[in-house]
Formats: structure tokens, sequence, C-alpha cells
């Protein structure tokens, strides 16, 4: 009796198995069927481009208005990317109305790859190199440098003399689709962090912005011992950082010792070659000194368990917490000023790290093989480049709100991300900045904005003008990588997670004290190269060959 | 009598224990709840750097103003009432009749259904087919999608096999039926009515699960406006999710710090907004877990 | 007695189209979950093939190649293979043995509570942490178990039992209790609200008469309470089982911190850092068909051993 129930029950499951197959079988063939058809149509032939629709000059781009259907990531600093008064701009001036979806989770990102469904433009949503591959195999992407020849000039020149934005935009099988956004402001490209110090608090105990480590030590124990006297709290955090974090991390002290780290990795690059840090025994000075700083009771234990919000909340504290931290901007202007790297004294030269010029980010506009007008694309992506007052509109917003003309003709900015309250009020005209496409190279910062922070103390204009420019990494010296095969992705993953994941242990047991740096060392060094380091900087190394090549 | 002075020293002893033990844990429950609270109307700031202890610090209700401003939250009530109604209704019927169904007597096909069903609980297709599928038979942008995916739960629909067999032997129904009495009238007209307690635990989880997604409305659904609470509240609190804390900023090239400055007043705010509409039900369903007269009919 | 048997026997031996005609109104009960299921789950089941495959979605899930186990091999000869397996399953036990009985016992103390005030107060108070987000959650505990700073800190200094800074979020050993008990302290009001349901359907008379005949409450709590709902805790543990690979991927991931990556390390943290994410569907899908198949097997085991002893079963 139960052996044929039992049967009974395994056929009919395997048979609504069966069924699920057959429908699946069913559905998959109208996909596939579906996506190869409508390819032939998009080609712009010579003579009449997008057929006829779009002119090769001027405004407006299309002779007829037309739609374009647009996706791009959400942001929180610019909630409404699919609404905002800008596209009325765009659409009346050239006549390109784009309807932008928001999507909302990376999960929504991955969806659209997956299953092959493509708007006519895709902008910022992080592609990963993964997806941009596997798209452009699927043909669901179109060659973008071939439309860039023949109607955007300056794009394509500026493509050919940026050899690291082009590598960096390249998907592996070597050819490009998107177009990136660029701001290579110097005061944003050539310094990473700022090194904050609370200055209003050096002044009541009469001292000086340290220089040296030393010094820097001695500030932290005056700000520890005189903590409850004026302005300086009972809690206060002397020094403070978010451990083995790229932002806000503990990154420029290696610096200060002379050992140069430029990638969350700790990898740097010298004269082409990708070399790893974590491993050099010169590391060991700064973990000494972050030991000491430790143990004397300057930095708190919380720099390993805080988490991000934590550790955002407490650097921006008002009226402040923390003597000296990390940070891309100034939290508070007003009483808290940037110092330089500090000299450790071992002879090696102090710098801070800066970034490279790279696309930041890159394939913020991707032409797929949907889009029935891609030349009008193009034309509207070169007017991005060449339209100032275009540009700033679809890059900040709108004009008399985000930014304005003074009276020399030159653009400058009214406010921006530094002021998140402003930014939500107005969140209707905001531009979508760094999710779609903008080139403000060097000749932009040196033609045609005027860049106002320079002459307001502390802000990082200012910042970088007086503190940091001859004190920062060349830019050759800073890790960049191109896009890799899917295979080598997923092995130079996983050994980074192996990798990481060891040396941040082992690292914050040195900090503590938990583990003695010298006696410890060679274990750690032969475990790291157990777990695949040699195996790792090579993958690195052939990454970093695709973009710099 | 002398049973029950024994009865009474005994109880009395049980319930000072029970009663002790009772108030605490409601202690010992409470006091990150309270912290919750206070932490909604203070300075996140402060409570960030462990200074908000018993009372809000540097009161500061700019969370709740921020966030009862945000237009598209009234959408989301009404979306998400609208859901959890239609859902739980469609839910609990269908785990009611499945798990009636299942608690009979064995019947042909009830093995292979149960296999049927418990197979779904480790196995399914993933996120991709069921996309396509959606976006096939025109579910993709329908509000519907919500309502109908997830409706069957097959936990609660073993939960109910198990309850309604415990609770309604089957030789009720053999006396029953032998008086004329089909399935039907007899699910109607005594098994539910004797099932209020299961009925409202099956209503509290599926609303509750209701109310508290978001995941297949942001996958489904790209008008705005059927976009439920947890959605919304979703877009206001970005850092909510751990992905978006692992994004490593460096790439982002800018400010990333701006944006958890100007959610961070919010987090806790969001909190009591959301949860204590549905927290409320509970009081209400608690009612039918009254001890029942039960089928005394039925002994031995 | 007799008789029943041999009326189940014989109604066994009818034909089954006469069967199936006797029962078909508890076919149209079994239709609207039968048809959802279907539709929803059944349909879309194809996509457990991705997992065998080198997916690409330009090919389409059907025509994608063919690799056979090639996903699960690269998965189980990943060096930290071994480490995450542990760390998962330590937990997932963990939370079984600490998780499972104490939301029984609440119900069992609620129920028998005299103090109606009481009673509606600890169940209010207890169930509403179930409502706050995992990552308020965690947050909190990192707030709360702060090295310098944190409020437990502060107490246990005050009171003179532990000096300096607090090691518990510093060490390795303590992230399975902080994960494992912040979950009991979320989870407890909530899991008993199904035992308290079962509980309301036990028959009064029956203690009634206990107390006719003498027994304390504590007894009629162990002897009638406990047994009455014993079927309801047997299946949600059998149920609770086959989620032993289900571990919250969000929560380790929010708790992890450099000190305790060895033990915080659990198979979904480990995944989505190897960047399952990018566009690695077939390995994402077989880790998580590789997941699911513990799952079933635990649970058919732990099904077996409760069928042995004689209780009830989920099939």
């Amino acid at each position: 009796m139960r052996n044929s129930k039992s049967r009974a029950t395994m056929i009919g499951l395997c048979i609504a198995l069966i069924i699920a197959l057959l429908a699946g079988c069913s559905s998959q063939k109208e996909e596939a069927g579906g996506s190869s058809g409508a390819s032939a149509s998009q080609e712009t032939s010579d003579g009449m481009a997008d057929g006829g629709m779009t002119n090769l000059t001027g405004y407006p781009i299309t002779k007829e208005p037309i739609k374009l259907k647009a996706v791009v990531a959400y942001s929180a600093l610019r909630p409404n990317m699919d609404k905002t008064e800008i596209w009325k701009y765009v659409a009346e001036k050239t006549n390109i109305d784009l309807e932008v979806e928001v999507l909302k989770d990376a999960e929504k990102v991955d969806l659209m790859f997956a299953s092959n469904d493509f708007p006519d433009l895709i902008l910022g949503v992080a592609m990963n190199s993964n997806q941009l591959t596997s798209a452009a195999e699927g043909g669901q992407f179109v060659e973008i440098e071939p439309l860039l020849e023949q109607y955007a000039p300056t794009w394509s020149s500026f493509m050919k003399e940026n050899k690291l934005v082009y590598n960096g935009s390249l998907a592996a099988d070597g050819k490009l689709y998107g177009l990136p956004y660029i701001d290579f402001a110097p005061f944003d490209r050539n310094l990473r962090d700022q090194w904050i110090i609370m200055e209003s608090w050096l002044k009541e105990l009469n001292l000086e912005i340290p220089k040296t480590t030393e010094e820097f030590k001695n500030v932290l124990q005056a700000i520890k011992d005189n903590a409850g006297k004026g302005t300086i709290p009972s809690d206060v955090i002397p020094y403070y950082f978010q451990f083995d974090g790229y932002v806000g991390g503990q990154f420029d002290i290696y610096g200060s010792f002379g050992v140069y780290v430029t990638s969350p990795d700790y990898l740097y690059v010298d004269n082409g070659v990708v070399k790893d840090q974590s491993t050099n025994p010169k590391i060991k000075e700064p973990l000494k000194y972050l030991r000491d700083l430790y143990q004397s009771g300057l930095i708190p234990p919380e720099v390993f368990t805080d988490d991000g919000n934590t550790y955002v909340s407490k650097i921006s504290s008002l009226p402040p917490l923390v003597g000296s931290y990390h940070s891309y901007a100034n939290r508070q202007p007003e009483l808290g000023t940037a110092m330089g790297p500090i000299d450790s004294g071992n002879g090696q030269k102090p710098f801070i790290r800066s970034q490279a010029y790279v696309a930041g980010p890159a394939n913020t506009a991707v032409i797929t093989k949907n889009n029935k007008y891609p030349a009008a694309t193009v034309r509207l992506l070169e007017a991005i480049a060449t339209d100032l007052e275009l540009e700033l509109t679809v890059s900040r917003g709108v004009k008399g709100t985000l930014w304005d003309y003074d009276a020399e003709g030159k653009a400058y900015q009214l406010f921006w991300e530094e002021s998140p309250d402003k930014m939500a009020e107005n969140s209707a005209k905001l531009g979508l900045h760094n999710s779609f496409v903008a080139l403000k190279d060097q000749s932009f910062y040196a033609d045609k904005w005027k860049e106002l922070s320079y002459d307001v103390k502390n802000t990082r204009a200012w910042a970088y003008e007086h503190v940091y420019k001859d004190a920062v990494l060349p830019n050759d010296m800073v890790y960049v990588e191109g896009a890799l095969g899917a295979d080598d992705v997923s092995l130079t993953n996983q050994y980074r997670t192996d990798l990481t994941n060891y040396r941040k242990t082992v690292f914050a047991d040195f900090i503590t004290g938990r583990q003695d740096i010298d006696a410890g060392w060679d274990a750690y060094v032969k475990q790291m190269n157990k777990l695949g380091l040699e195996q790792f900087v090579e993958l690195r190394q052939k990454a970093y060959d695709v973009i710099a090549k | 009598m002398r049973q029950s002075i024994r009865a009474n020293r005994g109880d009395r002893l049980y319930d000072a224990v029970n009663y002790t033990i009772l108030t605490l844990l409601l202690l010992a429950v409470a006091y990150p709840l309270y912290f919750v609270i206070i932490a909604s109307f203070s300075d996140p700031k402060l409570v960030a750097s462990g200074k908000v202890l018993f009372w809000p610090r540097s009161l500061d209700i700019k969370g709740y103003i921020e966030v009862l401003n945000y237009a598209p939250i009234w959408t989301g009530y009404r979306n998400t009432l609208i859901y959890t109604t239609l859902f739980t209704a469609l839910s609990v019927m269908t785990s009611l009749l499945a798990g009636y169904a299942l608690s009979r007597k064995p019947f042909p096909g009830k093995t292979l259904v149960t296999a049927f069903l418990l197979f779904t609980m480790f196995f399914n297709g993933g996120l991709i087919p069921t996309y396509l599928l959606m976006k096939e038979i025109g579910l993709y942008g329908n509000p519907l999608v919500i309502v109908l995916l997830g409706a069957v739960n097959v936990t609660n629909i073993i939960i109910s096999r198990t309850f309604i067999k415990s609770t309604i032997p089957d030789e009720l129904f053999e006396a029953a039926s032998m008086d004329g009495c089909s399935h039907f009238s007899f699910f109607f007209r005594i098994a539910l009515p004797v099932s209020k307690a299961l009925i409202a635990v099956l209503v509290l989880f599926a609303a509750v699960s209701q109310w508290n997604s978001w995941f297949n409305a942001m996958i489904y659904l790209r008008d705005q406006q059927l976009m439920p609470l947890q959605m919304v509240l979703r877009d206001l609190i970005v850092s909510q999710s751990a992905m978006s804390m692992a994004s490593d900023s460096a790439d982002m090239g800018g400010d990333a710090a701006a944006q958890i400055y100007l959610v961070e007043a919010m987090r806790y705010a969001v909190i009591i907004v959301s949860t204590l509409p549905i927290m409320c039900v509970y009081p209400f369903v608690q009612k039918y877990f009254v001890k029942g007269v039960m089928i005394g009919s039925v002994k031995g | 007695m007799k008789l029943a048997g041999t009326a189940r026997e014989r109604e066994a031996l009818k034909p089954l189209r006469l069967r199936m005609w006797d029962n078909r109104q508890l076919y149209l009960f079994l239709l609207p979950a039968i048809a959802l299921v279907i539709a929803f789950n059944y349909l879309p089941m194809y996509g457990i093939m991705i997992a065998f495959k080198d997916f690409k979605p330009h090919l389409g899930i059907i025509d994608s190649p063919w690799v056979g186990l090639k996903h699960f091999d690269r998965f189980f000869s990943m060096p930290m293979f071994e480490v995450v397996l542990k760390n998962t399953l330590l937990i997932s036990f963990y939370v079984l043995i600490a998780g499972f009985p104490l939301p029984v016992l609440l119900a069992l103390a609620l129920n028998s509570t005299t103090n109606q005030r009481m009673k509606k107060l600890v169940q209010t108070v207890t169930y509403a942490p179930h409502f706050i987000s995992i990552v308020v959650v965690v947050g909190m505990v990192n707030i709360f178990f702060s090295p310098s700073m944190g409020i437990v800190r502060n107490l246990l200094d005050m009171l003179g039992v532990h000096e300096g800074n607090l090691g518990v979020l510093m060490n390795a050993s303590s992230f399975p209790h902080l994960y494992v008990w912040s979950g009991v302290w979320q989870g407890l009001g909530w899991s008993s609200i199904i035992y308290l349901g079962a509980l309301s359907a036990v028959d009064q008379s029956m203690h009634e008469a206990a107390i006719i005949d003498g027994a304390s409450k504590f007894q009629r709590v162990m002897r009638i309470d406990l047994p009455s709902i014993l079927p309801t805790i047997v299946i949600l543990l059998i149920l609770e089982s086959g989620t032993i690979m289900n571990v919250g991927f969000e929560k380790a991931f929010l708790m992890q911190n450099s000190f305790n990556i060895s033990t915080s390390e659990i198979i979904n943290t480990y995944v989505y850092k190897i960047g399952i994410k990018e566009g690695q569907y077939s390995l994402s899908a077989a880790i998580g068909l590789f997941n699911s198949g513990i799952n079933f097997i635990m649970i058919l085991v732990v099904n077996q051993i409760s069928k042995r002893l004689g209780q009830e079963s989920l099939w």
C-alpha cells in the first residue's frame, strides 16, 4: 500500500516538473525569438541620420520631438531624477524628451541585465564589468566609437587623449559602449581625503598644527588631558577613523611614514609595476605608531566596531566630538581645518593620497540596440560636452538655483552637496551629476568655471590650494583598473575577500596590542602568501595593464 | 476542602514565580524598545555616540517632520492598507481551505498534493524566471502581483492542517455527514467558528508579512503611485539596506557621507511611523485567543 | 472500535473513481492553493537549471550551455568553504536550540497567568521588537555594547564588575552569542503567538477535571497544556529545521567587524563579498540550490525522527 502511494507521489511530482519545464521552454523560445529581431534598423547609414529624423548640426537635434526611454540607478541625494525640471529644458532645446525610470535597487539593475530588458539609453547604473561584457556579447549595446567619430568630435578627441578614461570604459571585448562622467577638478582628483584637525581646540590649548608624528601625538594627548575644559567635551575622541576604510581610514598615516598605499587592497603603482604594501615590512612602523596611540587611549576601540553611520555621525558632530579625522569634506568648517601629512622623521617624504584622472564613473550613457535614434542620442551627449548651459543644467541643475553666470561670463556654483538641506529643498531642480555624462575636464576648469571656494577658508578647494598641493602623491602612483573577463574577476574577488578578511583581523590585533607586531609578522606574511597574495597581485597587474597601456 | 488549600499554596508559588519571570522579561525586552522611542526624538548624533540613555537628548522632532511631510507616505499608507486587506483575505482563505482539506482522513491524491506543496518550500526557480513569467502574463506593473505572489504560504497551510486536525477530529465529521452534512457546510458552520484562534493567527501573520514587505513591489511595480509604505520609506532611508552601506564610496568620487547625514535624522522616526499602525492590530486579534469552549462532544 | 477499522478498510477497497467522487469537495477546497502554486512556483521552476548551466542572458535559460556540477565544484573547493559552512551551521543550530524552546515557555507562562493586565502588557511589549528593522537592531547592539562608551560598559563599570573597555564586540567568540540572543529578543514574543493560539483551543473541561482531582497549577500546565500543543510544537520544530541554512545575510553582514570575521563569515556573506552579485547568476544559483538541498535533508531527517517517536509529521 505505502509503496504504491509513494510511487504515485513520485510520478505525480515528476509530471508536475515536466509540465514546468515545458512551460519554461515555450516562454524562453518567445524570449529568444523576440530579442533577435529588431536590430536591423539601427545602423546609421551614410547620408541621413536616424532615417532622416536627426539634424546633423545645431538645435533642435531632431526634426520632430522624440521620446527616449532611459533608466538610472537611485541616488539618495538626487531622489527625483525621473521628474526633475531639467528634462523640460532638454526637451525644449533639443526636441529629445528623455523618459527616465529610476531603478530603486541593485536587484532591479541585475534583473534588467538578466532578462535582457533594456530601454533606449542606460544612464548611470553602476554597471560592473561582467554585466557590461555579457550584454555586449549578446549584442544588446551599440558600439559608440563610430558614432562618436561622426557626431561627437569633442568626445572623440577627449577619449583619444585620455587613455585612462578610455581604457577604463572598455568592455572585456575591447570595445567602447558608453561615455563617462568626467570631473577633473584638481581639488577633487588630486586629493583623496583631507586630514582635519580641530583648530579651535588647538587655539584654546595654545598649540600649533602638528607637522610631525611626535607633535601629532602630543596634540592628541593634550586634547585628551584637557577633556571637559573649554569647548573640548568630556568624552572627546582625540583621533578617530573608520578602520581599514579607504575613505575615512588610517591610510594617510601609512603615507606619513613613506609607505604609500593607493588602493583599498594596499596596492600602489611604481613605474607601471603594481606592488603590494600589506606585506611590506616598512608598514610595521606606522602600525607601531598606531599601536602606541591606541595604548595611550588616543584612539578609541570603536574605530574597529562602529558602523558607517555611527562613524559619520561622530565625525559630523556639532559641537565637535573628534579631535582629528580623515574625510572628503571638512565637517566643521568654522572650527576644524586641514592639516598636511605628518613627518615621521624616518627620512621618507610624507605624502597624502591622491586620486587618478579616471572616469567617475564610466559608462553613464550606453546606447542599446532598441534605440531608434542613436545619432540623435550621441548628438545630445556631444551637446552636453560643448554647450555650457546645457551641461551645467543637466549636471548640476536649473540655472539660477544651482548655478549662474558671473560678470565675466564664467559659471559658478550657488550651492551643492555640502548643503544637504538645500539639496533636499530643491530636489525638483537638481541635475543628474555623476549619474549621467558631463565633460568637466581641465579646460572646463580653466576657461568656463569659476571655482569660488578657493577663497573660502576650509573648503576642499582652499585646503588643496593652501595645504595639500605639494604633499599629494603623484597621480601615476595611484592604482587604477580596467575590465577583465568573468573568470578573472571571480578569482580576483575570491582572493581579495580572503586576503582582506585575514589582513583586517591581524592588523586590528597588531594595533590593539593583542598580537606583537614583530613577533607575529612572519607568520602573517606567510599566511597572506598562502591565501594567494602573489596570484592576486598578478591579477591586479593584469587589470592595471588593461587600463594603462 | 483539603485539596483546595493544598492547591492554593502550590498555585500561589507558581503564580508568584511566573509573575516575577514575566516582569524581568518585560524589563529586559522593554529597554531597547524604549530606546527606539526616545532615540526618535533625539539628535541622531547624540544617539550614535551613545549619549542617549533614559530620556531624549536635545529634543529633535525633525525626523518626524521630515517623514510626515513626505507626501508619498500617505499614498504608501493607502496602498499598503489595500494590499494588506486583499492579501490577507486571499492568503487566509486558501490556507484554511487547504489546511482543512489536508486535515481530513486520507483520500486519493492527499499525499501527492502535500508533497506537491512542500516541494515548493525548498526549491524554486529563482527571481529571473519568475520575473520573466510576470512580464509574459502581463502582471508586471500590475498591483495584483502584490496580492497574488506569496499568497499561498505552505507553512501556514501546514499550521492550519495541524490545528484543525487536532481540534476537529474525524469522528465529528463522520457523525455530521451521517446527518447529511457536506464538507462545505461542515467547514463553514462548524470548523471555522471553532477555529477563531487559528484564523486570528493566520490573519496576523499574513497582515504583518504584507505590511512589512517591499521586495515584490520594488521588482514588479513601476508606477510610484502604486508603491506600498515600506517601499516609500526605503526611499527615505537609503541606508536601511546593508548593500548600500557596503558600497565603496571611493568609487563615487565625492562626498558620500553627505547622504548618510541626511538620513540619520529619520531612521528611528521611520520605525515608529511605519510600525505603529500594524502593532495596533494585535490587541484586536488578541481577544480571539480566549480559551475556547471546545468540542467536548467527542470523547475517547 | 473494530467496526471503525473495518469501515476504513472497506473504504479503501472502493474503486478509485468512487473515492475521488466522494471527496470531490475537498478537491475544490484545494483548488485555489494548487492553482496559485502551479502558476507562481511551478511555472518558473525551470530556473533551477541555471545552477547547472553557464547562464548567459542573451541566450536565455534554456539555450545556455550545460556545465553540470562545475559551479558546485567551484563552491566546494573554495578555501574558505569549510569555515563558512561551519560558521553557518553553528549559528543555525544555536538559533534553533536557544530560540525554539523559549517562545513555548513564554506562551505557557502567559497562558497560565491570572493577571490579565500583566498578560496583555507582556504580550504587547514582547512582540513589538519583531517590527524593528535589522539595521536598527544591529545599530543598537553596537551602541549598547560599544567598548568604551556603551551603556553596558558604563553599567558594569558603575557596579564595579568590570573595568576598562568592554571586549564583547571585539571578540570573535562573542559573535554567535550576540547574533542569537539579539534574535531571541526580537523574535520571542512574535513566535509565542502561535503557541498562544494553540493553547486557547485547549479544552477547559480538562482543566476543571484536573482541579477537582487536586492537581496543582504547575502540574496542570505540564500535563494538560503542554501535551495539547505538542503537535503544534513538533510541526513547527520540523518546519524550523528546514530553514537551517537560511542564516540571515543582512544581520551577519551588519554585525561583522575586524575582530569577528572568523566566526561571522557565513555562506551568504562570503558569497556576497566574492562578488557573486556581479552577474554570476549560475554560481549564486548553485549555492542557493546547495542551501536548499541541505534544508531539505534536514527536514527529512527531523521528520523521520518525529515519525519514529510517534509524533506529528509533515507527511
